[in-house]
């Protein structure tokens, strides 16, 4: 059983079977309180977080906290890949408006489709009092192709599309900096 | 073939490090990457990019779809392990409609070639003449500029894999096509000649063979290249053809 529970926390990243086999001694020899709790906190949130049915963000609630608030701007959508690019976003404190995260990219090769984007919910709601949408998406491959993709999809809806600039990194120095992302950069150019 | 794309190639002779494509690259545990390749000596290829993600994950910025770069690996199992690159020329920039074009093609690349370690020299400089196409096309005029060149892509995928498909030959009785006569596409067999009037004209599958293509003729060979490569994949449908018509759907 030991084993069993050692193999198990190895799905985790960054867990390998040394720590995992750490963790599992901590708990059993130190900590058994908080190896009861962390299992039933976590097989509860395993069967109740689903996604919220407007952002696709996770949440146990149908609609999440961010899209149930009442300050926040209605008129401005920020496209994110991930539920973390969210919370980075979040993490400023500069972003007022709603969310929808797409729970992935455009690749084909995974599967990985419109489909599985969510792209015709992402639609449906920007007939819906949208004045922008904001891509914030990777500056990969894929990324690319997701911004296209749902720019294109946009185009007939009566909707801003804007994409997040691509530049310098703060406190970075222009050699360090590769090729691609000066051209971006220098294409991204405001005036002063 | 770009100057820059020549260099890449000529500096191969130095040592072990090979040219090769990236096709696809995804994440592997907590910093790596699985990333496939296409090559001219050793067909696709693919190896782990240990630590890729790490250290600002440059690496990982550079191992892109569509990148040409220099690559040396070891191993002996189907995944080798990445040892050295070499990144001599800058991406090659594919953007819009195009870029729904290449991820196509990669996409057909990977699923064609399920454990090809045969030489694809052919397949390979072909590949890199499309991508330059794709990068410098007019993207307003898709259907002149870009598919000839893709279905050109197509039809030489398919002969090189064994699976040729002939404009020139009736593929049930041999004898030529005639210009006069009405075939039809029957994939495995080839071009058999029907008497029902919709059927392809003999004399549009002669000038396809001759890569004389106008839009009619693209249409029968993107009729046909499909249909030759649908009975290759056996049935899974490629995610990428199902984005790029909902696309031209909503946008027609
Ligand atoms: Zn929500």
């Amino acid at each position: 059983m030991i084993g069993q529970l050692t193999e198990a926390l190895c799905c985790l990243p960054g867990v390998g079977p040394k720590t995992a086999q750490r963790m599992v001694l901590h708990l059993l020899e130190r900590d058994r309180d908080g190896g009861k709790r962390l299992s039933q906190v976590l097989a509860d949130a395993m069967v109740r977080i689903g996604q919220c049915r407007q952002c696709r963000n996770l949440t146990e609630a149908s609609v999440c906290e961010i899209c149930a608030s009442q300050r926040r701007d209605e008129r401005v959508l920020c496209v994110v890949e991930t539920p973390a690019d969210l919370i980075a976003i979040e993490q400023t404190g500069h972003y007022q408006g709603l969310y929808f995260v797409l729970m992935g990219n455009l690749s084909p090769i995974d599967g990985v489709g419109p489909e599985e984007l969510g792209i015709d919910l992402l639609q449906a709601r920007c007939n819906a009092g949208v004045e922008e949408v904001i891509l914030a998406v990777g500056s990969t491959v894929e990324g690319e192709a997701t911004a296209h993709f749902i720019s294109e999809m946009l185009a007939t809806a009566d909707v801003r599309v804007t994409r997040l600039a691509q530049g310098i990194p703060m406190g970075g120095e222009l050699e360090y900096v590769d090729g691609g992302t000066l051209v971006h950069a220098l294409e991204d150019r405001k005036p002063l | 073939m770009t100057s820059v794309h020549s260099a890449v190639w000529a500096t191969k002779m130095s040592d072990e490090l090979r040219p090769a494509w990236v096709l696809h690259s995804r994440k592997y545990r907590d910093t790596s990457l699985i990333v496939d390749l296409l090559t001219g000596e050793h067909g696709r290829v693919s190896v782990v990019a240990r630590g890729a993600r790490s250290k600002g994950g440059r690496l990982a910025a550079n191992m892109q779809p569509f990148r040409l770069f220099l690559a040396s690996w070891r191993g002996k199992g189907e995944l080798k392990t990445l040892t050295r690159t070499d990144f001599p020329a800058p991406p090659i920039q594919i953007s819009g409609q195009c870029l729904m074009i290449g991820m196509y093609v990669n996409e057909l690349l990977v699923r064609l070639l399920v454990h090809t370690h045969d030489p694809l020299p052919h397949i390979v400089s072909g590949y890199g003449q499309l991508l330059s196409q794709l990068a410098a096309a007019d993207k307003t005029n898709i259907s002149r500029d870009v598919e000839p060149a893709l279905r050109r892509f197509e039809l030489h995928l398919l002969e090189q894999l064994g699976y040729g498909v002939s404009f020139d030959t009736d593929g049930s009785s041999g004898e030529k096509v005639l210009p006069s006569s009405r075939y039809r596409f029957q994939a495995g067999t080839g071009f058999v000649v029907t008497g029902e009037p919709e059927g392809y004209s003999g004399s549009a599958l002669l000038r396809i063979d001759a890569g004389d293509y106008d839009e009619d003729r693209a249409r029968v060979a993107r009729h046909v290249t499909r249909a030759a490569i649908d009975d290759l994949l056996g049935g899974k449908p490629l995610v990428s053809r199902q984005m790029y018509r909902s696309l031209i759907a909503h946008s027609a």
